[in-house]
């Protein structure tokens, strides 16, 4: 049986305007096709500036494409509003970044909280429902410390709480590895893999670390700002770029 | 967002930034308590200075007095035509004479004013004796002052009781300033009242005590309305005044009071402004710091799915709570100052034995003024940063250093 369709890029392009100039525009993303269906763990990758975060940032509503539709379950998401695009990632959308950025003065547990407390639950309630993630996370002993005292690789794993708490259908994470050691990265990794293949999260997962295309349904790579659906058997994944070079010549 | 959760959630971001909060909420604080202290000043003052001029009772009070030129002569006739006007209580009038007076044994008449007037017109001039009681109008009783009696040489112990003789020269005019008709009258009186004035020497007597010798014109009358409503007494005096005569009331120099102070509040207000001014603009630099040092934070509450509207009243609420609790304690601070000072004048005035007054009072409309400058404060000074937090761009914050 064919899988759901959960997001959709249909011919996007994004050129970036720097002054009033034409001649001055620099296009970064040429006619992106992209089809993410539900419960998939996909993995883009490419090297930096070939603008891979840019789709993911079209993807998850924050930077409108020049050109092309994005659609989530069949909403075309760049025809709501700003403040609607932005109660859909509310609900819907996880976000992990590669470098976490918190509300400084606020404890762990308030952190976590918030996405579920700006759905408009209660202060307790909310609370309540991050101790959850935190516990889930295995992070539950740090709910009262500030974020900032934590490893980076503590921190990207309450960030995966916080992406978590509204139960979002997808999860986009932009290089969360990115500033990891590797003993932490395998945990983040593994992290994803079950939320993943236990939870049925679908996962959209931005990266320049090819040692993680095994791990995964399908993966993407961008060159110059295209998009190039690779196909390889498992054992043989391509293990660095120039590999992936010759796969999509 | 919900209200509620906008309110939370700018309760939990000033509590992050206790000192910053603290010192915001204590700038406005002190603008607002120097406001009501200066204008609880220009209040208590402006209490303590009206009730020195009349009591309530004078309120209702309005005097009649003739025009010099005019044909027409307060007399019973005029009493009678105002009586009939709406609203009038009462009307009772006052004449006066040069005369002289002693006791029985004294050889010397002592000169002194003679008052003809009931005890109701004494009432309503607030003419009161401290010692003895007001006459009774049918019979040949007086009140005297103590100048009287010291220049008589009545001991005012005994006083009270002691036959007095007189000699005046009574005008029977209609017309008061002519002369022609003047008859002189003696005759002996009873002392039943003394006055705590130590001015010129007066003696004042029933009114009746003049007519039985034919007077029929008074110099003033005093009008007593029913009630002491501003609109009550202008109808009462237009339709006074259009008797051809001219009236006074003690609402005039309250008015006048009231002008006064209007100028002096604007004035003191004006000090407090600048207090308040000073607490604006260190709001407005803490919520303008606030908004660069958490630009980042503004970018990720966008990016996990903040409106730009949560953005803007989470900002907005933040400067509502530091306004709405650095009024409340402003005007607590400010009442408390008064307060303290009040009651160290009382109890000043209390040891030297002087009259109690309190010059600082706070009327509610001070109160809601000061709480209405205070929120509006937070409107003016979080307006420009909650909309430059709306609009930042999630992706520009988040990259932001």
């Amino acid at each position: 049986m064919d899988k759901k369709v959960k997001v959709q890029l249909q011919g996007i392009s994004k050129t970036f305007h720097l002054g009033k100039v034409e001649t001055n525009d620099v296009q970064v993303v040429f006619d992106v096709n992209l089809n993410i269906n539900e419960k998939e763990f996909v993995i883009i990758c490419g090297p930096s500036g070939s603008g891979k975060s840019t789709i993911l940032n079209i993807l998850i509503g924050l930077e409108s494409p020049t050109k092309g539709k994005v659609f989530h379950d069949d909403i075309d998401i760049y025809d709501l509003s700003q403040n609607k695009r932005a109660k859909l990632r509310l609900k819907k959308v996880g976000v992990v970044l590669q470098q976490s950025i918190w509300l400084k003065s606020m404890p762990v547990l308030e952190n976590v909280a918030m996405p579920y407390f700006l759905t408009g639950h209660g202060y307790n309630e909310s609370m309540k429902k991050a101790m959850e993630m935190l516990v889930l996370v295995n992070m539950a002993s740090f709910i009262k410390r500030l974020p900032s005292e934590l490893s980076d690789g503590q921190q990207q794993k309450i960030a995966i709480a916080r992406a978590l708490i509204n139960d979002p259908e997808i999860i986009v994470a932009d290089e969360p590895t990115g500033n990891l050691d590797t003993d932490s990265s395998a945990v983040l990794m593994d992290e994803l893999s079950l939320l993943n293949k236990k939870y049925g999260k679908t996962i959209v997962m931005v990266t320049h670390d090819l040692s993680y295309l095994k791990l995964t349904d399908r993966n993407y790579y961008v060159k110059d700002g295209h998009l190039h659906e690779l196909h390889f058997a498992m054992k043989d994944a391509p293990d660095s770029i120039s590999k992936i070079e010759e796969m999509i010549k | 967002m919900k209200l509620r959760i906008v309110f939370i959630l700018a309760l939990i971001n000033l509590w992050g930034r206790k000192l910053r909060s603290t010192l915001t909420i204590g700038g406005i604080a002190i603008g607002i308590a120097a406001i009501v202290f200066l204008l609880s000043l220009a209040y208590g003052l402006q209490n303590v200075i009206t009730k020195g001029i009349a009591d309530f009772q004078s309120y209702k009070v309005i005097d009649v007095n003739p025009i010099k030129s005019s044909a027409f002569h307060l007399n019973n006739g005029a009493i009678e035509k105002i009586k009939d006007f709406s609203n009038i209580k009462k009307v009772e009038g006052i004449t006066n004479f040069a005369g002289q007076a002693k006791t029985e044994e004294s050889d010397a008449y002592t000169e002194t004013v003679i008052y003809g007037a009931s005890r109701d017109y004494l009432a309503l001039a607030t003419v009161r004796p401290t010692k003895g009681q007001y006459y009774d109008d049918t019979k040949k009783e007086a009140i005297v002052n103590k100048s009287l009696l010291k220049l008589a040489n009545i001991s005012e112990d005994k006083a009270l009781g002691q036959q007095v003789k007189l000699s005046l020269e009574i005008n029977k005019s209609k017309a008061p300033n002519q002369k022609h008709e003047i008859e002189k009258v003696e005759d002996s009186v009873t002392i039943v009242g003394i006055l705590s004035d130590e001015g010129n020497p007066v003696m004042y007597l029933p009114m009746d005590f003049f007519r039985s010798k034919g007077v029929e014109v008074y110099q003033q009358l005093k009008v007593e309305a029913a009630s002491s409503d501003k609109e009550t007494i202008g109808n009462i005096r237009k339709n006074i005044e259009t008797l051809g005569f001219k009236t006074q009331s003690v609402l005039d120099t309250i008015s006048q009071v009231d002008q006064f102070f209007a100028i002096i509040r604007i004035i003191l207000s004006l000090f407090g402004l600048i207090a308040v001014i000073v607490a604006a603009l260190g709001m407005f630099n803490t919520l303008t710091v606030s908004l660069l040092e958490r630009t980042r934070e503004i970018g990720i509450m966008k990016v996990i799915g903040a409106s730009s509207k949560d953005v803007w009243t989470t900002f907005l609420a933040e400067s509502f709570i530091m306004s709405l609790i650095g009024g409340l304690f402003g005007i607590f601070v400010g009442w408390l100052i008064g307060f303290g000072l009040n009651m160290l004048l009382i109890n000043l005035a209390k040891s030297t034995g002087n009259e109690m007054v309190a010059i600082f009072y706070i009327p509610i409309n001070l109160m809601l003024l000061s709480m209405i400058v205070s929120v509006s404060l937070a409107f003016i000074t979080g307006f420009y940063p909650a909309m430059r937090a709306s609009k930042i761009s999630a992706l520009e914050a988040i990259r932001y250093e």
